[in-house]
């Protein structure tokens, strides 16, 4: 990314969006928008006291929810170019509020609110499309109760909590269980508050609350003058602070049983395979899936991992060797199956439904966590890139190319690479990219030979 | 380790570690000064551990014994 | 004499430059007390604090230091090199001072943003970290960056579908190209093929291709003619061919392996016997002669693959057999077909639609397992059937076995004379499985399709293509620029001992019998410093890393 960033020949054009295309092969006219960014990247240097000292949290999408970012941040801390951008949907300032605290704090001076969203004309001579692609949403599938169960996570979740620079610093706690330690700091706010209120009465009075609050409630209240004024006001409050710090206890009652996930199942082929939904197999999420299973069992060796799927298709090189040294070393272990449904028991472990094909059996099976391989999906915005550029998608929806031109999309000079050309893994979409980069060149160069001639 | 920028570097900097631990303690240095450990940049907190870990080793060894002395032959 | 030895000679005149990165360095320690302490470090002529260095104003403010204090050593005091340092050292370039005579200290990641909260120690080490870096710059010497021509042509070892396709595009992009094939035949393994996987026939997709290669007039082909040397470097190899017509030398800039694979005849696995035992590339020869007079056939997938011996998935005979099964079907819908299999490997989307429409079709799958594999006697097959637990017995008349590609006999050969790696399983090794899987890490030789690892007709071609970008980016530079940081050896001192040559992972390193030193290949060398570790009598040294350089940095410290 760093060689991107710095290549000579590259211009980066970040947080920007392709408007139209016009010409043909050789002699592309490219409108692109670039969205206002509210600040300004000659200087901006990517230093980051603006994110640190920014008021606002929002929920960081980058780390899949889990996590949270500011309304002035980079998508993640090593993106290319290091220029921040402002969310113009979060920020105080932009959202018409008062705020400006990182203007004050910018020493580049790079933060300009007025900024607007320009219009940029490039002469290109072809066109690359290399969009990626999204992952499917996993609450489509009833069965799964993704929405309903909070140890129910997708594989990209997943992968966001092994890393060392993730919510979880690389450990893998239950999203319940976060959920809960979450709510104890909510609620540790609330008492510390409370308390000190109380500690006001007790340092006036010379009594402890809980001591004061049986004898008021007894009615057997030794009061003073000064004791009277307070008391009604005094058992307020400490029944007010009673109200947090009861559920806390149970919260911190309940948090002591709680340990990492050790026990976890990989559930394969989720949207893809299925003729509800994708009928195509995306190639990378076998794999995928007993990386992070080797991961976590690396990070603790206590861990255990199932992967529920039809096939392992561990198709590329030295694949297989990685998934056979999954099993023997990582506590992996294979099964024939597609998971039925998933339901939970009383302490928010999920439990999987499924049928052992190996032994004829269905089986109910309880797992700390469950993660979901989710299907790549084409882009969103698929059709709308299809139609500014004037190109075709294919029956599964990605962007439509012949076996024998493999990158040539229907429109002469405009390539395709990737997961939007269709589903690959990261060895096949780099010689894409590079093979992307040929025909490109092989057009342009064609052009120019026949203007020469 | 078989991820090295420098191909196979990074075991002979492993071979290497070993004798000069070897020839530290030759020449009556703690061969606890000396450590390698491979972390690799993704792995921050690993690398935090490491580094405070060794800092807890080589705190009660103190200077080098060789420092002390060049100071008094200075002096 | 020319400038940059001048300086040799010169007093060191060095300009220390302090960042504050805002307060990413300044909020943590007190840059202004480092700035002062730099002034009084030996031969330190000028200090600058600025709130960013790398921004716009800062380096301006360099290079007017450098002209107007005459500066001949810079060294800057910031953030990591990894991001910064070219940076810093071009700026140093373009005020007319040798790049190489930039000194980067790093007090952000290594001192400031590790030691927050400590203000005084973060000070006193960014002191001492400014120390050692002055030191070493006193010692640092100007260096040339190392430049050598390139040769405009490339060989392409292979003409099968990948190496067809690299020839194509590189032609494409005006390049000369050699095409050494070794049969009498361009075409490769698709030769054999019959119908391909996404339909048409595998004969005119070649033809085409073929066609079009011999039609370019920058394309030399050569058909049973076989590499017998290659030596050089990158931009310059020098290669022997030997050709029908007698040996060729040429000299080329870039080298493509495309050497393809070749089907494992499964000799002494499931009964084989070429007749009614199959491999699948017998059954594509039955289709092409159209002479297929069994009724039951049954496919057994990963013959001789994901065994003990044969460890790897060889990712498309489930495809090929599914393919043939479907060829079968259609066109003779009356005999059954059934396929034994273990995991079906179709992915991605047409391989997988090729699945649901091939079940469509009426044709059986049925999963064995490799510990209780199928056994195949007398006119029929019996496997045990998990999801039944039952065994069940086959009658068939044709049995077609799924065999993986395997390396050819002469890949090792072929490595051995290129100096590139193999992997455990004879396939050639890239230098990176993921982010670099079209190169070697030798400069300049590049390799795709089946050699590599099999792959399917299109993505044969698509590598294809994707070696030509890789050789371009190469061959469409004036000349070879490289970094000067390498290492050299004193042929004085030099007593000739070799410990270095084993000790180079690039092969850089050459005994000269005459001489009886080790010399060192600087177009080769990557500056590991291996060798200058290495090195008894410290002939052996790395360019900007000389002891002396680091001895002062030590001493500093």
């Amino acid at each position: 990314m760093l060689d991107v960033g710095r290549h000579p020949n590259i211009t980066l054009l970040a947080y920007s969006e392709l408007e139209k295309i016009e010409g043909e092969a050789g002699n592309f006219t490219a409108i692109i928008r670039r969205k206002a960014r509210f600040v300004e990247e000659d200087k901006c240097t990517g230093c980051g006291a603006c994110t640190e000292i920014c008021p606002t949290s929002v929920l960081d999408l980058y780390n899949e929810g889990h996590a949270e970012r500011k309304a002035i941040y980079s998508w993640f801390a090593q993106g290319i170019p290091s220029t921040h951008v402002i969310d113009p949907d979060h920020c105080r300032v932009l959202t018409g509020k008062k705020c400006g605290i990182c203007q004050k704090k910018c020493e580049a001076d790079a933060i300009n609110f007025d900024q607007k969203e320009s219009i940029l004309e490039l002469l290109v001579g072809a066109v690359i499309v290399a969009t990626g692609y999204d992952v499917f949403d996993p609450a489509k599938l009833p069965e799964y109760r993704y929405t309903q169960l909070d140890n129910v996570i997708t594989a990209m979740e997943f992968e966001r909590f092994l890393s060392a620079s993730g919510p979880t610093e690389g450990h893998i706690y239950r999203p319940s269980d976060r959920k809960v330690t979450a709510q104890i700091a909510v609620f540790e706010k609330k008492v510390k508050k409370s308390q000190k209120a109380l500690d006001r009465f007790e340092k006036n009075h010379g009594q402890d609350s809980v001591e004061f609050y049986s004898a008021y409630k007894a009615g057997s209240l030794n009061a003073n003058d000064d004791l009277e004024k307070d008391q009604d006001k005094w058992a307020k409050k400490y029944e007010a602070h009673l109200e947090n710090a009861t559920p806390l206890e149970a919260l911190k009652e309940k948090a002591k049983g709680f340990t990492s996930a050790k026990n976890l199942a990989f559930i394969q082929c989720v949207g893809s395979r299925d003729l509800r939904f994708y009928p195509f197999c995306y190639g990378y999420c076998c794999m995928h899936s007993i990386k992070e299973a080797i991961i976590a069992h690396e990070h603790d060796n206590d861990t255990h991992s199932v992967i529920f799927g039809m096939d392992i298709r561990a198709v590329g090189k030295g694949f297989e060797v990685y998934k056979v040294r999954g099993g023997n070393n990582s506590n992996i272990s294979y099964k024939r199956s597609r998971v039925a449904e998933i339901t939970k028991n009383t302490d928010e472990s999920p439990v999987l439904i499924y049928e052992d094909t190996l032994e004829q059996k269905v089986k109910r099976e309880t797992f700390d966590l469950v993660v979901l391989a989710t299907a790549c999906e084409p882009v969103k915005s698929t059709q709308k890139i299809a139609d500014t550029l004037s190109i075709d998608v294919d029956a599964y929806g990605f962007f439509k190319t012949q076996p024998a031109d493999p990158l040539d999309t229907s429109r002469e000079g405009i390539f395709v690479c990737g997961c939007a050309h269709s589903p690959m893994d990261i060895p096949e979409s780099v010689a894409q990219a590079s093979s992307a980069a040929a025909r490109a060149v092989q057009a342009i160069m064609k052009k120019n030979n026949k203007k020469a001639s | 380790m078989s991820e090295c920028n420098y191909l196979y570097g990074n075991y002979c900097a492993e071979k290497r570690v070993t004798v000069l631990s070897q020839m530290l303690d030759f020449c009556g240095i703690e061969k606890d000064r000396l450590r390698a450990r491979w972390v690799s940049s993704a792995e921050a907190p690993e690398f935090v551990e490491e580094i405070n870990e060794f800092i807890d080793v080589l705190k009660p060894l103190g200077p080098s014994p060789l420092k002390k002395q060049t100071s008094k032959d200075v002096a | 004499m020319n400038m940059n030895d001048l300086i040799l000679y010169e007093e060191p005149r060095i300009g220390v430059f302090v960042c504050d990165c805002g307060s990413n360095i300044a909020g943590h320690l007190d840059c202004a007390d480092v700035a002062e302490y730099a002034k009084t470090l030996p031969n330190v002529v000028y200090v600058k604090e600025n709130l960013y260095t790398c921004s716009e104003a800062g380096i301006v403010e360099i290079k007017k230091a450098i002209k107007g204090q005459n500066l001949n050593r810079v060294v800057v005091a910031s953030c990591s090199p990894r991001t910064h340092q070219p940076l810093f050292s071009s700026s140093c370039a373009e005020a007319g001072l040798n790049p190489y005579l930039f000194e980067m200290v790093n007090i952000r990641d290594q001192c400031s943003w590790v030691h927050m909260g400590k203000r005084d120690d973060a000070t006193q080490k960014a002191k001492e970290l400014i120390r050692m870096g002055v030191a070493k710059s006193a010692g640092l010497e100007p260096q040339e960056e190392i430049e050598s021509s390139l040769v405009r042509k490339v060989l392409v070892m292979g003409g099968g579908i990948a190496g067809l396709s690299a020839a194509q595009a590189l032609a494409d992009m005006g390049l000369d190209i050699m095409l050494v094939e070794k049969t009498s035949n361009f075409g490769g393994l698709l030769q054999q093929v019959h119908q391909l996987d996404t339909g048409g026939s595998a004969r005119a997709l070649l033809s085409k291709i073929i066609d079009d290669v011999q039609s370019r007039s920058n394309i030399t082909c050569y058909t049973k003619a076989i590499v017998k040397e290659t030596g050089g470097y990158i931009g310059n190899f020098e290669i022997k061919i030997d050709t029908q017509n007698g040996l060729i030398k040429d000299k080329v800039g870039c080298i493509v392996v495309a050497t393809g694979a070749v089907p494992l005849i499964p000799k002494g696995l499931f009964g084989y016997d070429g007749e009614t035992v199959i491999s699948l590339m017998e059954l594509e020869q039955k289709l092409k002669k159209d002479d297929l007079t069994a009724r039951r056939i049954v496919f057994i997938q990963c013959a001789g693959a994901r065994t003990k011996e044969r460890e790897y998935c060889s990712r498309i005979c489930c495809m090929i057999g599914v393919k043939n099964a479907m060829i079968v079907k259609e066109k003779y819908p009356l005999i059954d077909v059934r396929i034994l299999y273990r995991d079906m490997q179709m992915y991605g989307t047409h391989k997988e639609q090729m699945l649901w429409d091939a079940r469509g079709k009426g044709i059986q799958f049925d999963v064995y397992n490799p510990d209780n594999p199928p056994e195949v006697k007398e006119g029929k097959v019996s496997f045990f059937q998990s999801i039944t637990g039952k065994i069940i017995d086959l009658d068939t008349d044709l049995v077609v076995l799924s065999t993986p590609l395997v390396p050819r006999s002469d890949a090792p050969a072929v490595a051995n004379m290129m100096r590139v790696p193999t992997d455990q399983n004879g396939f050639f090794l890239e230098a990176h499985a993921k982010l670099r899987p079209l190169d070697f890490a030798a400069d300049g030789i590049f390799v795709c399709g089946s050699g590599r690892y099999p792959a399917t007709s299109t993505e044969a071609r698509t590598q294809g293509l994707g070696v030509a970008s890789r050789v371009a980016a190469i061959l469409f530079k004036d000349k070879l620029v490289k970094s000067a940081i390498v290492a050299k050896i004193n042929p004085e001192s030099c007593v000739g001992c070799k410990a270095c040559l084993t000790m180079c992972p690039y092969e850089a390193i050459t005994y000269n019998r005459d001489k009886r030193i080790c010399e060192i290949n600087e177009i080769l060398c990557k500056g590991c410093g291996n060798c200058a570790a290495t090195c008894p009598s410290h002939s052996a040294q790395l360019c900007g890393y000389k002891p002396e350089q680091l001895l002062a940095q030590i001493g500093a410290a």
